[in-house]
């Protein structure tokens, strides 16, 4: 009796320990507050903070998934072509439709803008 | 001594599973199952706080969750960019009207609508608290598939204890201090990580389609969320 007891005991505790542990798909680093300070002040030093950290997401995924977060490639290419670098800035849309086909309609539409 | 341990424990862990378990998220949310949208477009939050920025802590902070939930979420710096074109700059036109031109702009599945109702920071302490509403509609049916009313309340204390008068009053100050000088994104953080833990797992997520049976909250929720 008593062991099964401390058996349950110990079962739900690890179950318990276990489903309240999260785990990321994808690394983002500073990139919520990089992008709130870009937003809010639209200077070139939050843009230059903003940059780097896209640059870092893209090279370095430690977490679940192992590939750059959705949306990444499109904004930091959106960004590239604003700021005149065309084909830097496409390529990076390129490779957001190839990492999630489902946003081809929208990087289409941005294209657009910039033919 | 050993027993009463393992029987505390046996409590505590049948207290927190049936106190979690009120209802699926099946029953909770059955049209997300149906619909199993991909594309999210996060709206410009709705701002009736007197807080003028949190529009911004919010609108920043709202595709890291959804996306972590394992779904497309649209680039949000380029989409906001769109909606000011577009002139949908302001939600509130949108979240009760037909929403199917953001389908076919966008190519999203649901349009999220979030409603700041209220911000207020305590007077003495270093908690801020937040009312806000979360409504996930479908651009195809303009139906509502997510919906959540939440009372938040955000510690951002400095997490240091005393036990005498002086010392909780120089950390009420300091408390006080660090609140307004408190970086709020991350509390806006805090808050839709608690809000939305509930939401049905996407296409990108490893339990997508396998999540029903887990427990969802009420729709409408009170609850703390510590920084």
């Amino acid at each position: 009796m008593k062991k099964t007891i401390k058996i349950i005991a110990i079962t739900m505790f690890a179950f318990l320990f276990l489903s309240c542990t999260s785990t990321n798909m994808y690394s983002w680093y500073n990139y919520q507050e990089d992008y709130y300070h870009y937003l809010k002040n639209s200077d070139d030093k939050s843009l230059e903070k903003l940059t780097k950290t896209y640059q870092k997401i893209i090279e370095k995924q430690t977490a679940t998934r192992g590939t750059v977060p959705p949306g990444i490639y499109a904004d930091y290419g959106w960004l590239l072509l604003q700021s005149g670098k065309t084909a830097e800035g496409k390529a990076m849309l390129a490779k957001e439709v190839e990492l999630y086909p489902e946003s081809e309609v929208f990087v289409a539409s941005i294209l657009k803008r910039f033919k | 001594m050993k027993k009463s341990i393992f029987v505390t424990l046996l409590i505590l862990s049948l207290g927190f599973l049936f106190s979690s378990c009120g209802t699926t998220r099946i029953a909770s949310f059955p049209q997300m199952y149906d619909e199993d949208p991909v594309v999210m477009l996060i709206m410009p939050p709705i701002n009736n706080s007197s807080a003028a920025d949190a529009k911004d802590y919010f609108y920043t902070t709202m595709n890291v969750p959804l996306a972590e939930a394992g779904y497309y979420v649209l680039p949000p710096a380029v989409t906001m960019a769109t909606l000011q074109k577009e002139s949908a700059y302001d939600a509130e036109k949108f979240v009760e009207g037909d929403l199917k031109k953001f389908g076919k702009l966008f190519g999203a599945d649901v349009a999220v609508f979030t409603v700041i109702k209220s911000w207020n920071k305590s007077l003495v302490g270093s908690a801020v608290i937040i009312e806000i509403e979360y409504i996930f509609r479908s651009t195809k049916t303009n139906e509502t598939l997510y919906h959540r009313d939440a009372r938040i309340t955000c510690d951002t204390s400095t997490g240091v204890g005393t036990n005498s008068l002086i010392g909780s009053l120089l950390i009420a100050t300091a408390d006080a201090i660090k609140t307004a000088a408190t970086d709020y994104v991350s509390v806006a953080v805090k808050c839709n990580k608690s809000a939305l833990k509930d939401v049905p797992y996407g296409k990108y997520h490893p339990k997508h389609g396998a999540d029903k049976e887990l427990s969802a909250m009420p729709e409408k929720i009170n609850i703390s969320a510590s920084k």
